[in-house]
């Protein structure tokens, strides 16, 4: 759902627009009772302007940034154990969702960048989810870290993605589970 | 390491419960609450848990293969009613799409403001609580490592079956040694993740103190209860994981096993058969 506005406010609009969507039949008893006991999901927003990036992130997705620098950086920061960990997520009901206070869960997984000097250019945003969080984390060292996020970053088309993650959580390699990849060039 | 298996739809795991439906199980568990009844309950909400954890939006996804075998005067056999009579084990999806009937109960939840509000859910049906007759436990024991045998050959890479047996009586078809033999039959199957889990609970509606989940067969009151903790599987750390979400406590050593239990304690060891953790990219 394309909105400028990432709030609570969003998040209630696309909780209606879901209910709607995904309203159970009255005779299906197993899809009506796990309609009432809501769908859970990690939350990733972004809103960039020239000055800045503005992003929240609940559960277990990350944004990587490699900036112009070279220099990479991880928001939030995650070490690797804690994507095997059970996150604390958003559910498609209201009151369920892992968090006393949901207004209050997205303050607090509030992030700013600021636009480097020369602006965004050359700036490359690599968005993921859980098992592929892992897997990058998983590489301590800056240099081995550059290389899985640059690998990511080159598979180019949903084809050649699938077939990689399908290939590497049979070898073990990646963990299964969710994975989902949002490359940005600026 | 036994027992870490991911269950998936490539490699689901089975539950099966062995429930004694024998005479005795019409006495009352608790005031005005019957065993049969209340089993039966527990065991109808078991499987409704199951089947919604494994609802997805393209539908119930074949995450377990499930089955109910009753003994009793009339026999030993499978306990679906419905369409799934005759079946012995059968996909979760088959089973969600076929119980017997559902039924609308209402439940007390909370108002968010400190008071109780009655809703209605609901509340399929599969199994019907029934008490006759004797205890053909041996026989039912025997039934169960039969079928677990040719379903673990079936899946040898799986996470292995998990057996919820519930009693409230010795068995009528042999001695103690008899059962223990065919306990031994039943968690003697294996796939390569281990062996079968074989869990008992021993209703009771007769006073005594329950003994939960022991470590030492000399905490046990009589021969009857050692037998039976001896039959029992020592509780892998999965299980010690799923014991504490739900706020039990257990040993490295503890058993799966119940004796004397009571209207909670039911609850509590059909909730630590049942809640596997699915892969996480099948949660």
């Amino acid at each position: 759902m394309k909105d400028a506005e990432l709030s609570p406010n969003w998040l209630d609009r696309i909780r209606a627009r879901f209910a709607e969507k995904s309203k159970p039949s009255a005779d299906d008893w197993s899809a009506a009772l796990a309609s009432e006991r809501g769908s859970f999901a990690t939350f990733l927003g972004m809103t960039l302007t020239d000055a800045r990036l503005l992003g929240y992130a609940i559960g277990d997705t990350v944004l990587f940034v490699i900036w112009p620098s070279g220099k990479i950086t991880m928001h939030p920061e995650m070490a690797a154990h804690r994507f095997n960990e059970q996150p604390a997520l958003l559910c498609s009901r209201p009151g369920l969702s892992a968090f006393d206070d949901t207004r209050l869960a997205f303050e607090n997984a509030r992030f700013i960048l600021r636009a480097p000097p020369g602006g965004w250019r050359s700036t490359r945003l690599v968005a993921v989810t859980d098992a592929l969080g892992e897997w990058i984390t998983r590489a301590e060292e800056p240099p081995a870290r550059r290389l899985r996020l640059e690998f990511l970053a080159g598979l180019r088309t949903h084809a050649s993605f699938e077939a990689w993650t399908k290939r590497c959580i049979a070898a073990g390699h990646v963990r299964r589970d969710d994975c989902a990849l949002l490359v940005i060039d600026l | 390491m036994p027992y870490s298996a991911e269950i998936s739809r490539d490699h689901p795991t089975c539950v099966l419960f062995v429930i004694d439906q024998s005479g005795s199980m019409s006495e009352d568990l608790d005031a005005g609450v019957t065993k049969a009844n209340f089993v039966a309950d527990v065991l109808n909400k078991s499987l409704m848990e199951l089947a919604i954890r494994c609802r997805k939006a393209e539908g119930v996804l074949n995450y377990f293969d499930v089955g109910v075998i009753g003994y009793s005067g009339s026999g030993v056999g499978p306990g679906f009613g419905g369409e799934l009579s005759g079946s012995h084990l059968c996909q979760i999806s088959a089973l969600a799409r076929s119980p017997v009937r559902v039924e609308t109960r209402t439940k007390r939840i909370s108002d968010g403001a400190g008071g109780l509000i009655e809703t209605e859910i609901k509340f399929p049906v599969w199994f019907e609580p029934q008490a006759s007759g004797a205890t053909p436990m041996c026989a039912a024991l025997r039934m169960a490592s039969d079928l677990l045998a040719d379903w673990c050959r079936e899946h040898p890479n799986s996470f292995p079956p998990t057996v919820i047996h519930v009693t409230d009586g010795e068995a009528t078809d042999g001695t103690e040694t008899d059962v223990e033999a065919a306990a031994a039959h039943v968690s003697g199957q294996s796939t390569v993740d281990g062996n079968v889990l074989l869990l008992n609970l021993h209703v009771s509606g007769a006073g005594g103190e329950p003994v939960r989940f022991p470590h030492t067969e000399s905490a046990m009151p009589g021969a009857y209860a050692k037998s039976l903790f001896r039959t029992s599987s020592v509780l892998p750390p999965e299980f010690q994981r799923r014991a504490a979400e739900i706020g039990i406590t257990v040993g490295p050593e503890s058993r799966g096993y119940i004796y004397n239990g009571r209207l909670d304690d039911v609850v509590t060891l059909f909730d630590i058969g049942t809640r596997p953790r699915l892969a996480g990219g099948d949660r």
